[in-house]
């Protein structure tokens, strides 16, 4: 499937980064299509299109702020974890996505 | 409810980082360039403004210009502060109201927790606002977030504060500075400590960032010691962990030497997350290392009196310092006992190279929006 999602931690320079980096990776190893959106103090970077919304199955949000821009995900299955969750176990996370929304 | 209540102070805070870290440092510059006394080298104040007969390319008025914008970066951190928390609980109406009341609290000297409490009355102001809002005649609704909003909110969370809050709030945040600034050089040393132990416990998690807002929540009340103690106890475990790679290489992997030596850089920037993987991997024994040598390095260097007027930057700050000497051998004291003591209770690497995540189950709930 495909997956997508937002990062954002407190002091926006480190965590944001790390946490789409894992998610990224348990997803691409799990043989899913992964893009994570990372809302740093910079702004945000690697921006979900319309198009990448549009295509997603689930959408992440770790975040331990406020991320802009949820609106965008109307009618989509949102899950919203806190950073710390995404940063222990990024493959129990996409794991239980799996077995939640019952498809591979 | 627990949860939602850190987003909205995480919020704030984040907003608040950079507003902090500009005043800090500018400040700081202007001090260190115009010397300590450039608040005396204002221009002629007689114009229509205080910049009136400012003459920009004189070095003693320029500086004094500069620390103007410091001066100017502090008095609004409160605001951006208050302006975060109610923009996370209620989006953009949020924002106005509590930038005024929360700059407000900085004027009546009610500071950072004023500004707090203000910033979430207002949120949840806002809120009870919005939802009643939407029974109002379409015709009105426009006039919700331009009119009634901002003038509303203002004014009834400005009169509670006038009436009832702000008294309180300013002995609370008197106590607090008087107490911290009484403090004689051993209860110092325990204030230092317990903020660097703080810094070294979860490397960048609720606890560090708890321990980070209260030490920028002083000096944006004009205290800045307390920034010494965090900003070295950050540093710290991940420059000890680097040292502890090179005391004991054999006991780490090569994946593990390699972000050994990225550590010193990223603990040399005050990222202490960079240590991190050390951290999850090996907790019981990395974290009491941690704390150990962040309380050491924060207890120094507040029993020494060194104040970093900035809330971020690393050894690039050490010199903004009131006694760049001192800082460093905080700093350099605390890696080294974090390093060592990390070195001796390391277990040797086991066969495997990398540690497998276990996968389990996460309780979570997916919601469709």
């Amino acid at each position: 499937m495909k997956i997508i999602g937002i990062t954002a931690c407190t002091a926006g320079i480190a965590h944001t980064y790390i946490v789409a980096e894992k998610i990224q990776q348990a997803a691409t190893e799990a043989g899913h299509e992964c893009k994570i959106e990372t809302q740093g103090t910079i702004g945000a970077q690697n921006e979900l299109t319309p198009e990448d919304i549009k295509a997603a199955d689930v959408v992440i949000l770790a975040h331990d702020i406020a991320v802009g821009g949820v609106e965008r995900f109307k009618g989509k299955p949102v899950v919203d974890i806190p950073i710390s969750v995404a940063m222990k176990s990024p493959k129990s996370l996409i794991a239980t996505i799996e077995k939640k929304l019952g498809k591979k | 409810m627990l949860q939602d209540f850190k987003k909205h102070l995480m919020t704030g805070i984040s907003y608040m980082i950079p507003m902090v870290v500009a005043g800090g440092i500018l400040g700081a510059l202007a001090k260190g360039l115009g010397g300590w006394e450039v608040g005396n080298l204002a221009p002629d104040a007689s114009g229509a403004t205080i910049f009136s007969y400012l003459n920009a390319f004189d070095w003693g008025q320029f500086w004094w210009a500069i620390s103007k914008l410091s001066d100017f970066a502090m008095s609004f951190a409160c605001a951006v502060l208050a302006a975060g928390i109610a923009y996370s609980m209620s989006e953009r109406p949020g924002i106005v109201p509590a930038f005024i009341l929360g700059y407000t609290a900085n004027q009546a000297k009610a500071g950072f927790i004023g500004a707090l409490i203000l910033g979430f009355i207002v949120g949840w102001l806002v809120n009870v606002f919005k939802k009643y809002g939407e029974k109002l005649p379409k015709a009105l609704q426009g006039l919700l977030p331009v009119l009634i909003i901002p003038v509303f909110v203002t004014f009834i969370v400005g009169a509670l504060f006038f009436m009832l809050l702000m008294g309180p709030m300013t002995a609370v945040m008197t106590a607090i500075q008087n107490w911290i600034m009484s403090l004689n050089g051993g209860s110092k040393f325990l204030v230092g400590a317990v903020i660097g132990a703080c810094m070294g416990f979860d490397m960048g998690g609720p606890i560090n960032k708890t321990a980070s807002m209260a030490a920028n929540a002083l000096f944006a009340d004009g205290y800045a010691a307390p920034e010494s103690a965090k900003i070295i106890g950050g540093m710290t475990p991940p420059i000890g962990v680097a040292i502890a790679t090179f005391l004991q290489p054999k006991k780490f992997t090569q994946a593990e030497r390699d972000t050994g030596v990225s550590c010193l850089f990223m603990g040399l920037c005050f990222i202490t997350e960079g240590v991190l993987p050390f951290a999850a991997n090996d907790p019981l024994r990395f974290i009491p290392c941690s704390m150990v040598g962040s309380a050491i390095a924060g207890g120094i260097a507040m029993a020494a009196g060194v104040e970093t007027p900035a809330a971020h930057g690393g050894i690039f700050v050490c010199g903004l310092s009131t006694n760049p000497l001192m800082w460093l051998v905080a700093m350099v004291v605390g890696s080294v006992v974090t390093g060592i003591l990390y070195a001796i209770f390391k277990k040797k690497p086991a066969e495997e190279e990398n540690h497998e995540e276990e996968v389990v189950d996460l309780d979570l709930d997916i919601n469709i929006e």
